[in-house]
């Protein structure tokens, strides 16, 4: 910067002091609260990734903030140079080269990182990959469990365990499962928040998404597409992550509650094509 | 300053050719003939329909009835308003500008008028605009009232959800015009030194339709409502009652008035410059308006392909988004969303260029770094093509290609961080001067680096997971349109509104109004960020009561922040009716062009087209000339009548005009039709077990026929107009005859084949997509045959080219014609490419 | 050139010279990235490695060689006699005029036209697992990769011995619609059933566990994404440079000021 270059160095000394206070208070403070929190492995990389972000974003934001309120404090019209006209300036390369180096090494960075996060350790990162995903979890097979969207309710299915459905989703703890996400009329969504996991339920697609629970606990099951009338209403409470000895006596129940139910549901597939009522012609 | 009188163009005569109006027929007879249109349509739909139920859910309302209702009385409204009188007249032979005659409507009441004028096309957008955001913010109030309580106890779920569609509807699409249309007609002829824009008549059509758009989308709720939000996802919108026909119908006039309106000013923009006005001095708002028009043009019509494939779903049983039945919902997700994320530059570009406009007249300075920030818009309006598959990352499909997708989204922000770069460097050692439309437009910077770090989150694939389809998103895209776009909205009305009326705001009312509006959207959009991570979805009527407290807090911010659009009411009614006080004519010592100009601004703008000789930021600068010279001596009076040697107070285009806009409208039809195109490729992708084709067939006879009518009519026409250079109008006019023969033959052959077609519309994806695409490819041809139509008769008055040149210099009858026949041939062989690709896909591969 | 007058220009010329230099290397560079090591090796293995491949090729090793413009050091690492055989080849009549005739015929449009159809015409699955059975038309694919690469960008940069086809602006649009082109072909890829090249559809169980379909679909995205960079840096560059030509008197004042002001000093 031409003619007087303490401007610069005091608007980076501000920026300094108060990024190297507030961005390891977002980080280290804000972090363990952030959303969904780690329920489950996937909610623990999704916590991971907000982190990184917030402590990407809170210097960023905080620099654009201290030079404009500097600006404005310094650089504020008087009455007494009314008509002045300020420095003129038409740009710098320097300052734009710079700018864009570091645009370019944030952009790749959270990309490349958010990217090897969902395809790698994160499995998903609990956002849905379509019908043949991308990361799968490796070693034992997962616990495979079907997610029916209808208007306005959810029926889950294990075919495991005979094609068992039922209406209230349980899991097992340390055990990946892999949920498949199919609608019966129009566009759903799958969302249990803190488990990390969100796919979008269309007739006629399968739609895969990973999870992995760390502890038992309920968790909440909702709608996150808008799907008609009760779409506020599409939600479930009594859901939760059971220990393995609590999900056997469970699926043992469940499987004796609803044994006369089962054999007459269309056999297990990972997409239904309800046939549309009354059909042109 | 020249003052040599003689070479000016006396002034009287000018002001007395006055071309605004364009005739006696106003909105009462457009609202008659619109009632009775209504009655036509639904009495045509009651005949003919019914017998066509939605494949969908078999519902047996007569959609038909309606959608044809809704279309008659467009068609009423505008033939009532008069638009249909000038290309009738076309057809019988009238010269251009036949309609040129003088009519001073002068006061209040020609807002409420049909006119050609750009400044009141503009400040009837602005009416049109404010009016929307009036009922949308009213249906905001009620969203956040039904939300005040966990149970949601106040509207029925219907209501609730119909309220929450209109005021998206309202607010993203009708809005999209807001700021292009609106300071965008009004500002960009005088900043580019022009007396009016490129094609004024599409200018006032484009204005009429959207009113016509926005009541029909308000008319949804006397036939039901609709509740699939604004993004009007299939297959709930083919399963929802009447009133969705209602939002297809509007969506569908809201992307011809975007197409229309990005047609008109990118032709102004290109063709209609001041002299001396190069691209390195064009204002920013003026390039703001130039990307967002190559957006509107280039992604609109993609919607309007969208909506009619979504209104034949709904009308004759298509299945194009019945998934079971050969269709795919998808389909809508992608179609919607390639225009949908260039609609979201849409609204924020004419914002950037609203507050690089306006920064650098409160700081005194040139703008820094002016060719970077037009990189930068335009570097936005190229990569926003290439992201929308974004919206769909947890939506199941093409999961493999998230990192593509996750990289260009984050690119976006690197031409994005070029403007805010150029909005701080202007800062820097400015004499910062903080008038109220400096405060909205610092708020700006503010409100978009919020909305542009929750950004952050979301285009990263795991926190996605967690922010899509939540209050996250809701925060996030508030925070950058309204944030974004509503904020430069008010600092234009603030800074330029004083040149549109001549009258001052008032100082205090208005920082009142500033203060509330930034303290209570924060307090509103900042809390459902967390409301929205820790898990509300959006457009639920209820809510897990562990939300109630933040819900309330946002609620009442919001009850705040409409209190602040009160303060602006009371403060424009104060001003502007009460207790008028004249404003200087540059109140602000900007030296933009349109500052040059008195208050309020003559009719025909200026007296002389200007020479420019200086970009408009040189502040600070002692040895910049001024702006322009508005009294230019130049050499003889044959220059002043305008650019190319035309007359600028006539609303016919001038010729290089036609020519543009040939091209902008070839351009426009070719991604209209890629909409069905993509829907073929699609739907025959997603079902290649069987729900595709089942065995239907079009005859290849029928079809080559067809082409083969077509490629020869397009034949005959390039020979034609290699005729018009060397023989003269006798010479092309043969010819032409010839290619408008076979190319309606070519429309009639088309008709035919969809009269007697061997499958019905619920067969499958092809049949589908086989009405639609063919629908869609005779609309377009009907339009060519029209333009062909005009072009014939109007060559029945010229005998030579040549002899007519001689005898009046470059007047419009030759010139026109010439220019015109050129841009149809561009047009003609842009819908025979479209007829071959379509020959090859629908009847050979199939 | 006269000696003083090469001393006076010795350093602009040697730093120009030098910056050649490194865009040669780096051209080298991406040619070796692009035909050793990980690349080549996952590029038999999976589909979108190639494509990365195929886009090192066409939007780095190309503008790169242009920019580096090697082409007379290139022609003097010939033995001496082959260069004088050549350069006598080059003085005949009939090479000039033929020459003259292809720079004739080679207009930006032309160009145009055969980059982008050999970019679509590779695409078509029946060419493209030609290349992948038969060495010679995969090397042929690679040449005209690197071919129509370097005759494309030749048209829209400035680059020594080149001479300048178009302005700024047409450069801008000769950019874009080159990149929608690719686009096309992109989101054709995206929408495809199936796995379209026989070669990548039948390699069983690949690095990551790919199915034949997503390893299509990540090659799509490649190509919509990082294929589009160089097109949108060019884009913005040519914007840049036809902004400043059309910046017209407001600026050049001022610059001309500056220039005056230094010529004026005392060498």
């Amino acid at each position: 910067m031409p003619a007087n270059p303490h401007h610069g160095r005091r608007i980076l000394a501000i920026w300094f002091v108060l990024a190297a206070i507030a961005t390891p208070l977002v980080v280290l403070v804000g972090g363990p609260h952030l959303p969904p929190q780690d329920a489950t492995v996937q909610a623990e990389h999704q916590q991971q990734i907000n982190t990184i972000l917030a402590g990407v974003v809170t210097p960023i934001s905080l620099a654009i903030i201290v030079y404009s309120l500097y600006a404005l404090v310094t650089w504020r019209s008087r009455q007494s140079d009314a008509g002045a006209d300020g420095v003129l300036l038409r740009g710098d390369r320097k300052v734009v080269t710079w700018w864009i180096v570091a645009n370019v090494i944030i952009v790749v960075g959270v990309v490349a990182y958010g990217t090897y996060d969902w395809i790698g350790p994160g499995v998903g990162s609990g956002s849905a990959q379509g019908p043949t995903p991308l990361a799968r979890p490796g070693g034992e097979k997962p616990l495979e469990v079907q997610v029916i969207a209808q208007q306005w309710q959810f029926t889950f299915r294990y075919p495991s365990y005979g094609g068992l459905a039922t209406p209230e989703l349980m899991i097992p703890e340390d055990r990946y499962v892999e949920f498949h996400v199919t609608s019966l009329d129009v566009v759903h969504s799958f969302w249990a928040v803190s488990l990390g996991v969100k796919a979008d339920a269309v007739g006629g697609a399968d739609n895969v998404v990973y999870v992995r629970a760390n502890e038992p606990g309920p968790f909440r099951v909702q709608c996150s597409e808008l799907c008609g009338l009760y779409h506020g209403q599409m939600y479930q409470v009594t859901s939760a992550v059971l220990t393995e000895a609590d999900f056997a006596q469970w699926i043992a129940k469940q499987q004796q509650t609803y044994s006369d139910i089962v054999p007459d549901l269309p056999p297990y597939a990972h997409v239904y094509s309800p046939t549309p009522v009354n059909l042109a012609g | 300053m020249s003052d040599v009188a003689g070479t000016a163009i006396p002034t009287p005569t000018v002001r007395s050719r006055n071309w605004r109006v364009l005739n006696s027929p106003g909105v009462v007879a457009g609202l008659a003939y619109a009632v009775v249109g209504f009655l036509l349509g639904m009495w045509l739909g009651r005949v003919i329909g019914g017998g066509w139920p939605r494949a969908a859910n078999g519902s047996d309302e007569n959609d038909l009835a309606l959608v044809l209702g809704y279309v008659l009385a467009v068609v009423g409204w505008v033939w009532g308003l008069g638009f249909v009188r000038y290309p009738g007249s076309r057809l019988r032979g009238a010269e251009p500008g036949a309609y040129a005659e003088e009519r001073t409507g002068e006061g209040v009441a020609r807002y409420f008028e049909v006119t050609t004028d750009h400044k009141v096309v503009g400040i009837q957008y602005l009416i049109v605009s404010l009016a929307i955001l009036l009922v949308a913010g009213v249906n905001a109030m009620l969203i956040r009232t039904q939300l005040l309580s966990a149970d949601g106890s106040i509207f029925y779920p219907n209501e609730y959800l119909t309220i929450v569609g209109l005021h998206g509807s309202m607010m993203i699409m009708t809005m999209s015009a807001a700021a292009v249309g609106g300071f965008g007609n009004y500002l960009v002829p005088l900043m580019i030194g022009a007396r009016r824009t490129a094609f004024p008549r599409i200018q006032a059509l484009a204005l009429w339709l959207l009113v016509a758009g926005a009541l029909v989308l308000l008319s949804s709720v006397l036939v039901g409502g609709f509740t699939s939000g604004w993004t009007g996802y299939m297959p709930l919108g083919d399963q929802v009652q009447l009133g969705m026909n209602s939002y297809y119908v509007a969506f569908g006039l809201v992307a011809i008035t975007l197409t229309l309106v990005g047609l008109d000013l990118f032709v102004t923009i290109v063709t209609m410059r001041a002299p001396g006005l190069t691209w390195g001095r064009l204002p920013m708002f003026v390039w703001g308006v130039f990307a967002t028009t190559i957006l509107m043009a280039l992604a609109a019509p993609m919607l309007l392909g969208a909506t009619l494939l979504a209104v034949f779903d709904r009308t004759i049983g298509t299945v194009n988004f019945v998934g079971s039945m050969g269709g795919s919902a998808f389909l809508w997700e992608n179609l919607f969303w390639f225009f949908g994320h260039p609609e979201v530059y849409i609204l924020a570009l004419p914002g950037f260029g609203i507050l690089l406009e306006i920064l650098p007249v409160f700081t005194r300075k040139t703008l820094w770094g002016y060719r970077l920030a037009v990189v930068g818009m335009l570097g936005v309006a190229f990569l926003s093509f290439t992201v929308w598959q974004h919206h769909l990352f947890v939506s199941g499909i093409n999961s493999d290609l998230r990192p593509g997708y996750s990289l260009s989204t984050e690119m976006i922000s690197i031409p994005t961080g070029f403007i805010f770069l150029c909005a701080l460097g202007t800062l820097w050692k400015g004499r910062i001067r903080l008038t109220v439309p400096m405060l909205f437009c610092l708020a700006f910077i503010f409100n978009f680096l919020v909305g542009g770090a929750s950004g952050m989150y979301l285009s990263d694939v795991p926190s996605n997971a967690t922010t899509h389809g939540s209050y996250f998103v809701m925060a996030h895209f508030h925070y950058t349109i309204m944030g974004g776009l509503v904020y430069a909205l008010f600092a234009a009305i603030y800074y330029w509104l004083p040149k549109m009326t001549g009258l001052r705001f008032r100082e205090g009312l208005a920082k009142l109004h500033f203060w509330t509006m930034f303290v209570a959207f924060n307090a509103t959009f900042l809390p459902l960020f967390l409301v929205g991570a820790r898990g509300m979805p959006r457009r639920v009527s209820t809510y897990q009561p562990a939300f109630r407290g933040l819900n309330v807090f946002v609620s009442i911010s919001a009850f705040v922040l409409g209190a602040s659009m009160l303060v602006f009411i009371v403060n424009f009614v104060v001003s502007q009716f009460l207790k008028r006080e004249a404003a200087e004519p540059n109140p602000w010592q900007s030296r933009g062009l349109e500052w040059q100009l008195p208050t309020p601004v003559p009719t025909h703008n200026f007296d002389e087209i200007p020479q420019v000789l200086s970009a408009p930021y040189e502040y600070g600068d002692p040895d910049a000339p001024p702006v322009a010279d508005l009294r230019p001596s130049r050499p003889t009076a044959t220059t002043i009548t305008g650019l190319h040697g035309y007359p600028v107070d006539d609303p016919d285009p001038t010729p290089s005009s036609l020519i543009v806009g040939a091209r902008v409208l070839s351009a426009a039809a070719i991604v209209f039709i890629a909409a069905f195109g993509f829907a073929y490729v699609y739907l025959k992708a997603q079902n290649s077990n069987g729900r595709w084709n089942n065995g239907e067939e079009v005859s290849v006879l029928f079809g080559t026929a067809t082409l083969g009518a077509v490629v020869a009519s397009a034949a005959a026409y390039l020979v034609a107009t290699r005729r018009l250079r060397t023989n003269g109008v006798a010479g092309w006019r043969g010819l032409a005859t010839v290619s408008f023969v076979l190319g309606a033959a070519a429309i009639g052959l088309h008709v035919w084949q969809l009269d007697t077609l061997p499958f019905s519309p619920t067969d499958g994806g092809y049949a589908s997509v086989y009405i639609g695409w063919t629908a869609a490819i005779v609309a377009v041809e009907l339009g060519a045959m029209y333009w062909l139509l005009t072009l014939l008769r109007g060559s029945l008055r010229v005998a030579t080219i040549e002899a007519d040149l001689d005898a009046n210099g470059p007047r419009p009858v030759a010139a026109h014609l010439v220019a015109s026949a050129g841009g149809y041939r561009v047009f003609w062989s842009t819908a025979v490419a479209i007829e071959a690709v379509a020959f090859v896909l629908l009847v050979l591969v199939r | 050139m006269s000696v003083a007058r090469s001393t006076v220009l010795q350093s602009p010329v040697s730093r120009a010279r030098q910056r050649r230099r490194a865009l040669f290397a780096a051209a080298v560079l991406t040619l070796a990235i692009a035909f050793s090591g990980p690349v080549e090796q996952f590029a038999h293995e999976l589909f979108w490695a190639h494509m990365v491949q195929h886009l090192l090729l066409l939007t780095v090793a190309a503008p790169l060689l242009v920019l580096s413009a090697p082409w007379m050091s290139l022609l003097r690492l010939l033995p001496a006699p082959t260069l004088r055989r050549l350069n006598r080849w080059w003085r005949q009549p009939r090479t000039q005029k033929s020459w003259g005739r292809a720079t004739a015929i080679a207009t930006p449009m032309v160009v145009w036209i055969a980059f982008n159809a050999n970019l679509v015409a590779w695409h078509v699955p029946a060419l493209f697992d030609l290349t992948l059975r038969n060495a010679g038309v995969h090397a042929l694919e690679h040449l005209s990769f690197l071919g129509t690469g370097v005759l494309f960008w030749a048209q829209v940069m400035n680059a020594p011995l080149l001479r300048k086809r178009m302005d700024n602006l047409a450069r801008v649009v000769y950019i874009s619609a080159a990149a929608v082109v690719s686009w096309t072909v992109s989101i054709a890829l995206t929408v495809a059933p199936s796995a379209l090249y026989t070669g990548y559809a039948r390699a069983g169980p690949r690095s990551g566990g790919l199915t034949g379909l997503a390893d299509q679909r990540i090659a799509a995205s490649v190509m919509l994404v990082p294929g589009s960079i160089t097109f949108l840096i060019a884009g913005l560059v040519s914007l840049h440079r036809w902004l400043d030509d059309e910046q017209g008197e407001i600026t050049r004042p001022v610059r001309t000021r500056i220039v005056r002001s230094q010529k004026e000093r005392p060498a």
